[in-house]
């Protein structure tokens, strides 16, 4: 395996919830909302890893804790062999950076994109002085904006353009990790690709390593190398884009494949998921998955299960499921 | 042949704005018959959603029609006074919202917003209603429907609030239901539950829908035919089948291969240069001209309409005849 860039430990991110005085004063314990809940990844160096669940099962969070915008709960994030906390040095920041969901609120609309990237540049002092001005229009060529776009302001350019001023801002800093949260879900078909293509082109061109989070399956297939799918606050299934594609391992997966609609005509989803997913509040003590899913047996409603090697090579699954004879997928 | 339950005809709808008149909508033409499901699919911004509106006379002010008609069972409901059509159009058709969350009324137990239309229409008495509200409840696989007819929408999650909103939709038996994103909010596991649900009430019910969304895929699972806008036209319509295999407008063609494909991956995604054209400015030429991968010199004049080319299917495009050699040219260029 590569050298890894990005390595999380044991994460995990808890919101404490909101109790009523009367379940204070009854000294309930205060719920607390499990977003991230224990998780361990590795993104390899120059290498794409894209991040699929729903809404609610915590990948936006685990991004967030990336890139140390919130203060995880316990574990600890590692960027090469340096830990980095949720407090980090200006040259630590520097080198995982984050592209947001919405091109349209992640910038600062009283600010040109020549203001906006000036700023940074002068505040981590990365260049001269002198060379802020050029950095600022090689970044524009890189995203493949016109240099007049720095004299103007965001509420100038469309949704894709946005995004692209949006990942010029990250790229400002030469980081080595770029977070992209949903960086395409904002964003019209036609204009979608083409963010994804640049995306790809990048990622060549600078060596980036790259945690994409997104919930559009199609998408995550087109960019990533190796993909990881959260549920509820956990990750379920791990490997390469084409073994977890083609041979999806955990009965989460296998549905969520299921349901995405093709295009072919006369195409139906074969399988629907019964039910929904569950609370990060309340979790269950079995394994997280087994309320909807169609395989669960006893085992899985008292044990939880840990990801165990399966299927491809450095393919895992936390099923119990997993190393069973193959009928009884089925 | 049987009337179509509804027909739009050269629809035109302006909207004045600050920086002069924006002709959102130029010269819709479509048609529904009974049962069939029809998908309208467009970019943001290419009128799909004001001509739905238009239809049940839900235009946003300023937006209004200033030329063409529609027609619900071959009445002109354009040319009616207001309550009189509002009375003629929810008669057979009903609506889908497609934010569930604003769609419902945040004070209002979920039963009560069922109820209200079947009381108010139908003249149902409140028990009735309210017995009516719990089955629709149970049609639209909603668990638990006594209970969660005393519920308040924010109780409820994402997914079954759509379901809420549909059984809303379904309370005075429409004919035709028109949809509007109803799934584009939602997770890919209830997106599948909820198009499975409309598939089975069509199925069940002879129920006709007219589908408004720009998920190419969502459409070619649950729709008979399929309409493409652009720039406020329809550039182009077929069946599903015509237009996902053979499409006969660059436009088409091009959104077909800009989408990954989740059981392939493309060596590189096609993209779309540039954006859509400004309707407040006047459309002389072919709009697509200017993004158009296949796009020739003589290409510009006039705008193209939109002809039959064979098969019971329209395109508006000079060149359609160039149609088979459009793999091949996108080939090279990659």
């Amino acid at each position: 395996m590569t050298e890894a860039a990005l390595t999380v430990t044991g994460l995990s991110q808890h919101f404490p919830l909101e109790q009523s005085t009367l379940d204070r004063l009854r000294r309930r314990p205060r719920p607390v909302l499990r977003a991230v809940d224990g998780i361990d990844l590795v993104v390899g160096r120059g290498e794409t890893l894209g991040l699929v669940g729903e809404s609610g099962c915590g990948k936006s969070t685990l991004g967030r804790c990336i890139v140390g915008l919130y203060e995880p709960t316990a574990g600890e994030v590692r960027f090469g062999t340096e830990v980095l906390d949720a407090k980090r040095t200006r040259e630590q920041r520097r080198h995982v950076q984050m592209v947001f969901q919405d091109p349209y609120s992640s910038l600062n609309p009283r600010m040109t994109v020549g203001q906006t990237l000036r700023e940074l540049l002068r505040l981590h002092q990365l260049v001269a002085r002198a060379g802020v001005d050029a950095r600022c229009r090689e970044l524009m060529h890189l995203v493949g904006l016109p240099e007049h776009a720095l004299a103007s302001y965001p509420r100038q350019f469309s949704g894709g353009q946005r995004q692209r001023i949006g990942i010029a801002r990250a790229l400002a800093l030469e980081p080595q990790v770029l977070v992209a949260d949903e960086p395409v879900s904002a964003l019209d078909v036609s204009v979608q690709a083409n963010v994804l293509n640049l995306l790809s082109d990048l990622k060549v061109e600078l060596g980036l390593s790259m945690l994409f989070v997104a919930h559009n399956m199609a998408v995550v297939r087109q960019v990533c190398d190796r993909v990881a799918v959260m549920y509820l606050g956990r990750i379920v299934e791990t490997g390469s884009t084409t073994d977890v594609f083609s041979r999806p391992q955990h009965p989460y997966t296998r549905l969520l494949l299921a349901s995405v609609p093709r295009m072919r005509p006369g195409h139906v989803a074969e399988q629907t998921a019964q039910g929904e997913p569950g609370s990060p509040v309340d979790l269950p003590k079995g394994c997280r998955f087994a309320s909807r899913c169609p395989l669960a047996f006893d085992r899985c409603l008292v044990e939880d299960p840990a990801l165990s090697a399966a299927g491809g090579f450095g393919q895992q699954a936390a099923c119990h499921l997993v190393g069973a004879p193959e009928a009884a997928h089925a | 042949m049987s009337t179509p339950l509804l027909q739009v005809e050269d629809l035109h709808i302006d909207v004045p704005t600050r920086r002069g008149l924006l002709h959102a909508v130029r010269g819709v033409s479509f048609q529904v018959s009974p049962g069939e499901a029809l998908g309208l699919v467009g970019e943001s911004g290419c009128g799909k959603s004001l001509t739905l509106r238009a239809i049940l006379d839900l235009l946003p002010h300023p937006a209004e029609i200033v030329r063409g008609r529609v027609l619900v069972d071959g009445v002109d409901v354009t040319a009616l006074p207001r309550a009189a059509r509002r009375k003629a159009v929810s008669a057979s058709i009903s609506m889908v919202f497609q934010d569930s969350m604003t769609a419902l009324n945040p004070l209002m137990r979920i039963g009560e917003q069922i109820a209200e239309a079947p009381m108010a229409r139908l003249g149902y008495s409140h028990t009735a209603a309210r017995q009516r509200a719990v089955d629709l409840l149970k049609q639209v696989g909603v668990p638990d429907p006594d209970r969660r007819a005393r519920a308040y929408p924010h109780q409820l999650s994402g997914g079954l609030r759509q379901r809420v909103v549909i059984a809303i939709a379904l309370s005075c038996e429409p004919r035709l239901l028109l949809c509007d994103e109803p799934t584009t909010a939602l997770d890919v596991t209830i997106q599948a539950q909820v198009l499975q649900l409309l598939q089975g009430l069509r199925r069940d019910s002879d129920l006709a829908m007219l589908l408004v969304t720009h998920d190419l895929a969502v459409v070619s699972e649950t729709c008979d035919r399929l309409a493409v806008m652009y720039a406020g036209r329809v550039v182009e319509d077929g069946t599903i089948g015509q237009l996902v295999l053979e499409p006969r407008h660059p436009y088409t063609f091009s959104l077909l291969r800009s989408v990954p494909d989740p059981e392939q991956v493309r060596q590189r995604l096609l993209t779309i240069p540039g954006s859509p054209p400004d309707l407040v400015q006047p459309v002389g030429s072919c709009p697509f001209q200017p993004r158009c991968v296949f796009g020739k010199p003589d290409c510009g004049q006039p705008e193209p309409a939109l002809v039959e080319v064979g098969g019971a299917r329209h395109s508006a495009c000079h060149h359609v005849d160039d149609a088979r050699s459009w793999a091949d040219t996108v080939q090279v260029h990659a």
